[in-house]
């Protein structure tokens, strides 16, 4: 089986998934209980009033007929209106899926560019006490309650120290382009506005990563001891090659590649806690909001957050995945 | 057939020597053993918690506002909440509520994968093809986003929760013993029992089952601290348990508000979260390192 | 030290690993001479302690090994005394070595060219920097180097994965990455045994042209006699981490003075080929060694001696030493030194 035809594969293998993603969520929104039309219009609003949201919502419709005109409608980009904000959903999704977005990525990059090198120096230095330290250091990030955490980064550095604002994601650079702040800001050479935005976001984005960190830690680790054991890590010595060259270069690469997949993987976990970080640091996401709506009962809210985290994390593995046959030229060729 | 090569009374025997063996392994990882102890403590806790308690009362809906958000002391070691309860005591409490909400969960969870999984993996056909398809529209999101929609489905409190995280987590059963069936079916032994005539259920069950539990074990052990890690995020976020209830989560959330000034209202609940997380990582790390087996810690690290 | 003397040296090397049974002492005074120019064979079965000289040459041994007795002479230099740093510089520009396995030894991950161009550029450096740049030349050198090893389509083959070659271009690219530093003395370990036997002759053929049109000297370890009948100058038979007999290659096949030769002979005309199938009984338990003969338990002529006295290594034959009770010394042996 060539590469590109198991990548096709793997897109068309996620259709009827996400499929069964939306007709399971659409179905657990319609049994919720109490009547959230009501719940929105308020105690002052009469039958009238609320029949013609029924309508105006196609709630009337049975349940199948509003599935496929909801998922027509998804097609056009329209999710639906929000009982929550008053306005289309898509229009939520617009404005806080850069805020999640960038929190994640960043929490990622951040997992990745600590996680890695400690990893090997954790590999490079076996049974060490730095090797027993770092075991213990990544077994209590992963048990670390993230929302926890970020309590008590929000009680050292904003309260106690105040080098770190409390909550939110401060205000927004002149000119937005992608939505992104930090992005934004270096795009527009705002190197104030960058500032400020990387002050926001050190501690969510570090509250977020702290698992997914020590995560890769281990795994590092433990694929480079596997690594330094192969016969091609003692053929690189004998060829008299500097061990930095070996080590960063030659084995970094095979123990990144066994473990790419996992860090897909983890792209999820970190999505799922956002919302609970999102939540302590009042940042402005799609966690944030999915979780609002959760708790007014704004279904077309709830439905739209999860579909996308789904197809988010979807896509992220799917782009591992390429990355993955993109560098290990054994699932390129089909071998292994 | 396998009981037939020993002579009769040596299995026992044998028996007893491996677990000697592998307690001796065990061992030999002073942080396996630490969490061993971690787990033995949280869940003596949970059962006596009632005598544990200094104050056995304040787990509910007591009130006394005259000692409100009293800094920790000789009376109340953790200091008091906002409604002048003993937050040690409640955090004992807490205990059993994590502790059995975990329980249930995961025997939901095994209850229901476990079965799905053998038959996805041992019939196949288009049954097993459609478990394993509906199984992966629950895996494509993360557990605890499937949970918080189900809660959104439900009234929130700590029965829906606990349904909802069971709703979220049986998928991962299913698809850890479809694998182990894959991979054992074509072993000789199964072979061997086919061929004497034993029936796929027989086979499933008595073959099968057996030789991949210890894998199951691991991966319920570290379940158990990664289920109670995301019952406290639902019901951090209001979507779980409720006030007053003395849930871990709740207590956290409940203390939040009085940040910073009261700061221990909202920390020690959540040192009790982590340090019973840690101590059921700890436990399934060194199992895993006994029985030898690697799975993915990956599944279930919400 | 001696100008005239051999190039490599190993004298008495003593070498114990610490396993999970204990210490077991795989090597056990190994004595060893290449000269310059020469080809020198290390035969034995599997186990008997081969690799581990190798490895032992070029400071590759496993972290758990470690060095009880002897030395390492290369040009006069003991390597077993040189620091890591320095030892760094011979590898693979004084002394290479080619491995065993062309499906392993080579990184998956990297194309041919990135890993020969990594070792012209970075061979010897303390360690590597970024901002050296693969120049003309060096991809020439490589190209050249590829072409040596009759690897027929070298632009091709400098960007290709190892995964995209047959296992016959994977050892020659193995050959070309030992050979690209230009060494003086070549270790070639198990050379061509993961191939199709007509490959590995054709293989061996093509080093052996190498090798002499290059003026190297090389230290084959192979467990096939067949195979270091067919290269090499001088045979020695390895048994239980010690040296059972030396002889030039011709004669040792016309007699053999040890037991154990005898027996590994026997066993070469089988189709089925594996070493120490002639003989009854397994390698040694290294853990618990026999205390004196290590061959004394397989032996068909096992006397008393043998249990109570180790039999060293002695000349008794001209150019032809044997570590048996069987064989005394020559009368006439003047000096220690083994000769070519």
């Amino acid at each position: 089986m060539g590469f590109r035809t198991y990548v096709l594969r793997r897109i068309l293998h996620m259709i009827p998934v996400m499929v069964g993603l939306s007709i399971l969520i659409f179905v657990i929104s319609r049994v919720m209980p109490g009547d959230p039309v009501r719940l929105a219009l308020g105690p002052e609003a009469n039958i009238e009033q609320i029949e013609q949201l029924r309508r105006l919502m196609g709630l009337d419709k049975p349940v199948h007929m509003q599935y496929i005109s909801y998922v027509a409608g998804v097609f056009r980009g329209d999710f639906g209106y929000s009982l929550l904000t008053r306005r289309a959903v898509a229009q939520d999704l617009k404005d806080f899926f850069p805020a999640t977005f960038e929190l994640t990525t960043l929490a990622m990059i951040l997992s990745i560019l600590l996680g890695v090198p400690l990893g090997v120096r954790a590999a490079v230095r076996k049974d060490s006490l730095e090797d027993h330290l770092n075991r213990v250091v990544a077994l209590a990030g992963v048990a670390l309650p993230r929302f926890w955490l970020a309590i008590l980064l929000q009680l050292a550095f904003a309260y106690h120290l105040g080098l770190l604002p409390t909550i939110g994601r401060g205000p927004a650079p002149a000119s937005q382009i992608t939505g992104l702040y930090l992005l934004d800001s270096l795009l527009t050479l705002d190197f104030n506005a960058f500032i400020v935005s990387l002050k926001h976001i050190a501690m969510p984005a570090f509250a977020l990563s702290v698992g997914t960190l020590a995560q890769i830690m281990r795994l590092i680790r433990a694929s480079m001891i596997e690594e330094m054991r192969r016969d091609h890590a003692l053929a690189a010595r004998s060829y008299g090659l500097p061990s930095n060259l070996i080590i960063y270069r030659y084995l970094l690469k095979n123990a990144f590649t066994s473990t790419l997949t996992i860090i897909g993987l983890s792209y999820g976990f970190l999505l799922g806690n956002a919302f609970l970080v999102e939540r302590v640091f009042a940042w402005p996401g799609m966690a944030f909001y999915g979780v609002d709506t959760l708790l007014a009962k704004d279904f077309n809210g709830v439905i739209a957050v999860t579909l996308v985290v789904g197809v988010a994390y979807a896509v992220t593995n799917l782009l591992v995945d390429i990355l993955y046959g993109f560098i290990d030229p054994r699932i390129r060729y089909g071998e292994g | 057939m396998i009981a037939e090569s020993h002579p009769a009374g040596e299995p026992t025997v044998a028996r007893a020597q491996e677990w000697g063996k592998m307690w001796f392994r065990f061992r030999q990882s002073s942080l396996s053993v630490a969490g061993l102890g971690i787990v033995v403590a949280i869940v003596f806790c949970a059962v006596f918690a009632p005598v544990l308690a200094p104050h056995p009362r304040h787990a509910g809906s007591f009130v006394d506002f005259e000692n409100s958000l009293r800094p920790p002391s000789l009376k109340n070691p953790l200091g008091t909440d906002d409604a002048g309860r003993d937050i040690l005591s409640r955090m004992l409490f807490g205990a059993r509520i994590s502790v059995s909400l975990s329980v249930i969960v995961l025997g939901i969870a095994v209850a229901v994968g476990i079965p799905l999984g053998l038959i996805a993996g041992y019939w196949g056909g288009r049954l097993g093809d459609a478990i394993m398809r509906v199984t992966d529209v629950f895996l494509a999101v993360p557990p605890i986003a499937l949970a918080l929609a189900v809660t959104a489905a439900l009234r929130p409190n700590l029965t829906n929760a606990m349904i909802a995280i069971a709703f979220a987590w049986w998928p991962w059963y299913t698809r850890l013993v479809y694998g182990q069936v894959l991979s054992l079916k074509e072993e000789q032994f199964v072979e061997a029992s086919r061929g004497l005539g034993a029936g796929p259920l027989r086979i499933a069950f008595r073959e099968i089952l057996p030789n991949a539990w210890s894998t199951i074990l691991i991966k319920v052990t570290l379940d158990m601290g990664f289920v109670i890690l995301t019952a406290s995020g639902l019901s951090f976020l209001g979507l779980g348990a409720q006030p007053p209830t003395a849930e871990w989560g709740t207590m956290i959330a409940e203390g939040r508000i009085y940040l910073p000034g009261y700061w221990w209202a909202a920390t020690f609940p959540g040192l009790a979260i982590f340090m019973t997380v840690l101590g059921f990582n700890l436990l399934g790390d060194g199992l895993r390192d006994v029985f030898d087996v690697h799975i993915e810690q990956w599944q279930a690290g919400s | 030290m001696n100008p005239t003397g051999p190039l490599l040296a190993i004298q008495d090397l003593g070498i114990h690993m610490r396993t999970y049974e204990g210490r077991a002492r795989v090597l056990n005074g190994v004595r060893l001479a290449i000269h310059e120019g020469e080809t020198v064979a290390l035969v034995g079965e599997t186990g008997c302690g081969k690799s581990i000289t190798a490895k032992a040459i070029l400071g590759l041994l496993p972290p758990n090994a470690e060095i009880v007795s002897g030395s390492i002479a290369f040009k006069g230099r003991d390597l077993l005394r040189l620091s890591e740093e320095e030892l760094h510089g011979i590898r693979g520009r004084q002394i290479a070595m080619i491995f065993q396995d062309p499906s392993t030894a080579l990184n998956p991950v990297f194309t041919v060219g990135e890993q020969l161009t990594d070792v012209v550029l970075w061979q010897g450096a303390r360690s590597a920097t970024i901002g050296r740049r693969v120049t003309p030349e060096v991809r020439q050198r490589c190209l050249e180097i590829l072409r040596l090893v009759r690897i027929p389509d070298p632009e091709g083959a400098f960007g290709r994965y190892p995964v995209e070659l047959s296992g016959g271009m994977r050892q020659r690219v193995l050959i070309a990455l030992a050979l690209v530093g230009r060494p003086e003395l070549l270790i070639a370990d198990e050379l061509g045994t993961a191939l199709d036997v007509s490959v590995q002759d054709q293989i061996l053929l093509e080093l052996r042209e190498l090798v002499r049109t290059g003026g190297l000297s090389v230290l084959y370890i192979t467990h096939n006699l067949g195979v270091a009948r067919l290269v090499s100058d001088r045979i020695y038979v390895m048994y239980g981490g010690e040296i059972a007999e030396m002889a030039p290659a011709a004669e040792i096949f016309r007699r053999q003075l040890h037991p154990y030769s005898q027996g590994l002979l026997a066993a070469v005309p089988r189709l089925t080929g594996t070493m120490g199938e002639g003989i009854e009984g397994r390698i040694p338990d290294y853990v618990n060694p026999p205390p004196a003969c290590r061959f004394e338990p397989r032996c068909p002529f096992r006397m008393e001696v043998c249990r109570l006295q180790r039999p060293l290594l002695v000349e008794a034959e001209r150019d032809r030493w044997v570590a048996c009770h069987l064989h005394g010394s020559r009368e006439d042996s003047g000096s220690g030194e083994e000769s070519g």
